[in-house]
């Protein structure tokens, strides 16, 4: 039984365990009394769809097993180990897991790959699909798996790795994760240009993808991802690397915004750099509280025509865009038709996941089933069985 | 024979005459891929054009209730597109066009049988590539790349197949065609995407392909340094990643490798020395020079007798042409070489490589070396002569003493190549009964009838011993 921690609420009986091992036994005495099993990590992420589980698993207590090999730029991370503490401990030399999901300290390793959660850096590294390499779960039969080796390049058996990124606790429970690792960058610079239309910003954006420059975050926001009296769309390029390739690509960056249509721009001094992106994670700490956020994908040469469509429903718009991976995040409030919302998104071929207050229906969430679906269930059925994990919490009602 | 009669009949039907080959003097080449050692004969190959017609003849498998498999160009050197219980092989000639290539959204929808190269030479020219390249590339297809999640020299720095694959229309074993992922990077629901990339064909046939297109780099540049000994070349490759530093490839290459390369390509190797390091850098024009200033200063301080530059692009082309073309020089040197994809932590590997020497002298065989370093894929060429049974046995026993030590130095049994019938017996070195079952549910849940590809990856239930085992070949294939 842990204290303060999120999983109190959602089971009748909440347990801690430390080792993989206790993890397994206490999942194969669940499996066989059928009882149903939500793992709980920092709780940051966290979708029940309103139910109550027989048994919280709070897995804040595997943190053992924390192993780095700089020379191998690999380490394996325990999964109830918060993300920023592994950070840490990796920046002492000199690497990193290149994923930066919003996140106040809270999030576990675990909870964040279960989520296949990210952020603003995701432009220039991708996914945790990217950079994953093995795994330990528990499966629904209380059984400790492997998958993959601390290799940056493996096809030995299934890749089971991908099969667990995003799966939200539903076939397995994570409990430790091996990465390939970054080299942490030497400097880091941000710049940020105002532009009074979307069309505007992403033009410049489309222009510095083409410029010989290797950003590593490059996004549009507007609204609450801004400042609160901010007008403009805001286009953020954050350069990274070396001290030599980061001036040279200062200059050129200068040079592409100056020539833009941008109303101002600058190179933010590190109070102001930190202050935007701060922002652009959690949104600024004077704007209304937060009613709910879609997050769409969709084809990169939709962006316009999907901000065009956003604009002309939503005005007051708060956004934030990564053109180069055709993701955005978009406000959603009290009053917003969702399905028109659903119709426009579909319309451009892309997929749709809202994270609202009030949601607590997988079909509301995941409004449109993705292609697959039949196998995602037959999948789901084969790694767990009795169906303990977290059932009826995820896409199509897995 | 009344079945196989009745088969061969119904394929006819669906596909007519001339897409059904069934005489067996025609069916000889697709008994093996590129693993030339153990060889399993079809009893048709068909060819479709179409998903549709794939699924049509997946459906006739089933009712006539024989195993069925994908093949590409059969390039694969795992034993992984071969009819291992006999039954239907449906080779993806026919299905090799360039549907579409969109640089607005930065992808190519493609059919499996396109040719990997084929995908960056059209691109190319208007700043894109294909980025997995793996060496077979002006052979093998997109689709076997696919089945085997296959790398290449500069995967080090873009990543595997399974990095660049956004999604694909799959014939599922029961002949429903199913779409998966699509032209975004959405991930809703599980990455289905992800677990059949690199699941060596067990699971569906893919005939659609919608894979990303990788800008140009700014600049390259490429370098050969030399060394006196194997070991202070590995050394070098570990000092250069734990420096932070990712070229685009790192290439080990030994003098075995560099005499046969030199005798029959004159590629401009120097052959007065024990190891190269191939190195290429991509990037901006503004790093590239400061990282060259790195990569020469650490193969320096481990004994680099010369560090010197491809002047210009027809020199590069030439170093690369030797390095991607080593191997069938190497089948010009030897009656016949087995090849390993075992990987280690890259920090193992001055240790994985002396290991691989001595075993093989244990043996009475050579060991030549041509590696992804940078990456840890070892690739040790194990020399021998086919004509001789002992040697054989030696050769078969070194490669699994080889990957029994990848697998204890933390390592993995494949890096690209997969398990396909070849390693079916070494699956157990890295995996317990449990790991194997857990993918075992998940090939039942996807193929209940296990008629896809039988008797591959996994060796629960694998009837090896039908195996044809002839006297080898000189073995092809590339690295």
């Amino acid at each position: 039984m842990t204290n303060n921690h999120p999983s109190n609420t959602l089971a009748t009986e909440t347990i801690k365990p430390v080792t993989t091992d206790d993890l397994a036994r206490i999942i194969r005495e669940a499996a066989e009394q059928k009882r149903t099993v939500i793992a709980v990590g920092g709780g940051t992420h966290l979708f029940t769809a309103g139910k109550q589980f027989d048994l919280a698993i709070d897995t804040t207590g595997l943190t053992d097993g924390f192993h780095h090999t700089p020379a191998d730029m690999t380490a394996t991370v325990p999964a109830g180990m918060r993300l920023s503490h592994a950070q840490e401990k990796l920046s002492h030399n000199g690497q990193w897991i290149p994923l930066d999901p919003p996140d106040r300290g809270n999030a576990t390793v675990g909870g964040v790959i279960a989520a296949n959660r990210w952020g603003p850096r995701r432009h220039h590294y991708g996914t945790a699909k990217d950079w994953v390499i093995a795994t330990t779960i528990v499966n629904g039969k209380g059984e400790i798996v492997r998958a993959g080796a601390n290799v940056v390049k493996n096809v030995s058996g299934y890749d089971l790795n991908k099969l667990y990124i995003g799966s939200r606790g539903t076939v397995g429970i994570i409990t430790d994760l091996s990465f390939k690792l970054s080299p942490l960058p030497a400097v880091r610079s941000t710049f940020r240009a105002c532009y009074s239309t979307p069309e505007e910003a992403l033009t410049t954006a489309a222009v510095i993808r083409s410029a010989p420059l290797e950003p590593e975050s490059l996004l549009i926001t507007k609204g609450r991802w801004t400042t609160l009296k901010a007008k403009h769309w805001w286009l953020l390029v954050e350069l990274a690397g070396s001290e030599e390739g980061v001036t040279a690509q200062k200059e050129t960056l200068s040079t592409t915004l100056e020539g833009s249509s941008a109303n101002r721009w600058n190179e933010a001094n590190n109070k102001d750099a930190a202050y935007y992106w701060e922002t652009v994670r959690f949104g600024n700490g004077e704007a209304s509280p937060l009613f709910g956020i879609a997050e769409i994908s969709f084809p990169k040469s939709q962006a316009e025509c999907l901000l065009a469509l956003l604009i002309k429903s939503y005005p007051k718009l708060s956004l934030k865009l990564l053109p180069a991976r055709g993701l955005a995040i978009v406000e959603i409030e009290e009053e917003t038709d969702r399905s028109l919302f659903v119709n426009e998104i579909t319309k451009i071929g892309g997929s749709i996941e809202f994270d609202c207050v009030e949601i607590n229906s997988p079909s509301h969430r995941w409004p449109v089933e993705p292609a697959g679906i039949s196998l995602m269930k037959k999948l789901k059925t084969a790694l767990d069985p009795s169906g303990i994990f977290a059932p009826g919490t995820y896409v199509g009602g897995i | 024979m009344e079945v196989k009669t009745a088969l061969i009949r119904d394929l006819e039907s669906l596909l007519g005459k001339e897409r059904v080959i069934s005489h067996p003097t025609e069916l000889l080449v697709y008994e093996c891929d590129g693993l030339t050692l153990s060889r399993h004969g079809a009893d048709a190959v068909v060819l479709p054009e179409s998903t549709e017609e794939v699924s049509r003849i997946v459906k006739c498998c089933q009712g006539h209730q024989v195993p069925f498999l994908a093949r590409g160009s059969g390039t694969g050197l795992s034993g992984g597109a071969v009819a291992a219980e006999g039954g239907v092989i449906v080779q993806m000639s026919r299905m090799a066009t360039i549907i579409e290539i969109d640089y607005d959204d930065e992808v190519a929808v493609v059919q499996p049988g396109v040719i990997n190269l084929h995908l960056s030479e059209a691109t190319r020219p208007d700043g894109y590539h294909y980025a997995p390249d793996p060496s077979s590339q002006k052979a093998c297809t997109i689709g076997g790349n696919v089945a085997e999640n296959a790398g290449g020299p500069h995967t080090l720095k873009y990543g595997v197949t399974a990095n660049h694959i956004l999604g694909m229309t799959v014939v599922m074993p029961d002949g429903e065609i199913i779409n998966m992922g699509g032209r975004h990077e959405s991930i809703l629901g599980y990455d289905l995407v992800g677990l059949f990339v690199g699941s060596e064909g067990t699971l569906g046939i893919v005939t659609e392909i919608i894979v990303k297109l990788t800008r140009n780099p700014e600049s390259s540049k490429t370098f050969l340094a030399s060394f006196n000994t194997v070991e202070a070349a590995s050394n070098s490759v570990s000092s250069i990643i734990a420096a932070g530093i990712i070229p685009a490839a790192l290439e080990l290459i030994d003098a075995l490798v560099i005499q046969a390369v030199e005798s029959h390509l004159k590629a401009g190797f120097p052959q007065d020395v024990a190891a190269i390091l191939l190195i290429e850098i991509e990037g901006l024009n503004a790093t590239l020079s400061a990282q060259a200033g790195e990569i020469r200063n650490i193969c320096h301080t481990h004994g680099a007798t010369d560090f010197k530059e491809a002047k210009s692009e027809p020199e590069r082309a030439q170093l690369w042409r030797g390095r991607k073309e080593a191997i069938g020089a190497l089948g010009k040197v030897t009656p016949a070489f087995y090849t390993n994809d075992g990987v280690v932590p890259r920090s193992k590997l001055p240790e994985i490589l002396e290991f691989d020497i001595e075993t093989g002298k244990r043996n009475g065989l050579q060991v030549a070396h041509l590696c992804h370093a940078g990456d840890g894929n070892i690739h040790p060429i194990i020399l021998y002569d086919h004509e001789n049974e002992t040697e054989t046995k030696a050769a078969m026993k070194t490669s699994r003493e080889i990957l029994q030590r990848c697998i204890d130095l933390g390592g993995a049994l494949s890096g690209e190549h997969g398990i396909g019938t070849e390693k079916l017996t070494s699956f157990s070195f890295m995996f317990n009964k449990t790991d194997e079952a857990q993918m075992m549910a998940v090939r039942s849940a996807l193929s209940p009838s296990g008629k896809l590809n039988p008797s591959k990856i996994f060796p629960t239930g694998a009837k090896c011993g039908e195996s044809k085992i002839r006297k080898t070949v000189a073995g092809g294939g590339w690295l």
